[in-house]
């Protein structure tokens, strides 16, 4: 069999995207029920209550800090210090 | 600010790390019974930690200090990211610190032990396929999570992009995979997560700025999940006007510009009143300050009231005329 330039590149292109990772991907964005009205919301999940089922906990700009239990997310509540007082982060 | 969860102190008690847009990384130690008030940071010299623009509480400005910054020149990077990680495999934290302006990433290495911490006040830049780390749509806060499952901890992070125009550049999401040995981490170029997309247009899909993300196994199938937080800006599609609805528009349009123009006046009024009371003071000062304090207590009234009508007049007109929406939300991800 004859093998051309073109031949050749084209098997070279396959070997190549063998070697390409492969970018993950991810289904449409869906909303959740939480940070809303809030100024750059973070979220992240930690167990935080110690119940061995981590809530959601939500940060922002003003150094305000909420969490809620997964199956009732916008039930948002602050998060207390020991004092009882909410946790709050000094920001200017 | 982003949040992280670690026995910082190892005092058996998980203690909260984050950094403000005060520019220094906060702790919130936990006790048995919660957490205590947060407190900032400190080098072995006393000083607050930092990378080098903070709002200095004491004097009530922003200011930029080297002190902290390699080569020891003052810079505009403001640390807005804190997380804790033990970067050389001693026992201890040592302290990743983000920038907002240009994207910057440093660590801050600990001498001491996690009782009592030394950290030497010094931050070194932290190498992204070689490079100084650099995000240019500016950071906003990394999370140190095992991406890959390799048994290391790699970084997934957000950026900014433009968070108040509709025309400005959006944020994405990214990786860098620590291709490291325990004690030497070794961070490779970004790979795209999630690629800045084009704004929403009519309707609100998705979020297209400041993204804040988190990685975690969100609904338990076994792979890694993206919680973003963000602002997603649109513009909602006018809808046909009746004739009656026109000429209402038309009159709170007028009533709208009439407001803007008094509210100026008052405005103009206030800043003359505190430029000739200020003469000859330094912007910032406590002297200043104070005679600020005064004069705007004397216009506070009418300049409260006139925002308050400006804000109903656009709340009424919105109903008609839609304008630009610009609203926060969490969101989900899922991985295909």
């Amino acid at each position: 069999m004859r093998v051309t330039i073109g031949m050749l590149v084209w098997i070279g292109a396959f070997a190549w995207a063998d070697e390409v990772k492969e970018e993950p991907r991810f289904k449409a964005p869906e909303r959740l029920p939480v940070g809303e009205n809030r100024y750059y919301p973070s979220p992240v999940m930690h167990d935080l209550d110690g119940d061995g089922k981590p809530e959601l906990i939500v940060g922002d700009l003003r150094g305000m800090v909420t969490m809620s239990k997964m199956g009732a997310l916008a039930d948002e509540k602050p998060v207390l210090m020991a004092d009882g007082k909410p946790l709050k982060f000094q920001n200017w | 600010m982003g949040s992280q969860f670690v026995d910082f102190n190892a005092d058996g008690h998980i203690d909260y790390i984050t950094a403000t847009f005060d520019g220094s990384p906060h702790v919130a130690y936990g006790s048995k019974d919660g957490f205590t008030a947060p407190v900032r940071l400190k080098d072995t010299q006393g000083r607050r930690l930092l990378i080098s623009s903070i709002w200095n509480y004491e004097a009530r400005k922003h200011e930029q200090v080297g002190h902290a910054m390699p080569d020891g020149t003052p810079k505009r990077l403001r640390c807005i990211s804190a997380l804790a990680f033990d970067w050389d495999a001693d026992g201890d934290y040592d302290l990743l610190l983000g920038s907002y302006e240009e994207g910057r990433l440093y660590r801050q290495m600990n001498e001491g032990t996690n009782q009592e911490p030394k950290f030497s006040g010094k931050n070194i830049p932290v190498m992204a396929g070689g490079k100084e780390w650099a995000m240019p749509a500016k950071m906003t806060a990394p999370q140190l999570i095992d991406w890959d499952g390799d048994g290391d901890l790699d970084i997934v992070v957000g950026t900014f992009g433009d968070t108040f125009n509709m025309q400005g550049k959006t944020g994405g999401i990214y990786l860098a995979r620590n291709n490291g040995k325990n004690g030497a981490p070794s961070f490779a170029a970004f790979e795209t997560l999630i690629a800045p997309q084009p704004r929403s247009g009519d309707e609100l899909k998705r979020p297209d700025s400041g993204l804040y993300p988190h990685a975690c196994d969100y609904d338990g199938d076994g792979d890694l999940d993206l919680l973003v937080g963000g602002y997603s800006l649109w513009m909602p599609v006018a809808r046909e006007l009746s004739e009656d609805e026109q000429a209402e528009a038309t009159r709170l349009k007028a009533q709208q510009k009439d407001a803007q123009k008094r509210y100026s006046e008052v405005m103009r009024a206030y800043t003359t009143e505190l430029s000739a009371k200020t003469k000859g003071m330094q912007r910032g000062s406590d002297e200043w300050l104070a005679v600020q304090k005064k004069v705007y207590a004397g216009h506070k009234e009418p300049m409260g009231a006139m925002r308050m009508e400006m804000m109903k007049v656009q709340q009424q007109l919105a109903k008609l005329i839609p304008s630009q929406q610009r609203k926060a939300y969490v969101w989900l991800f899922e991985r295909e």
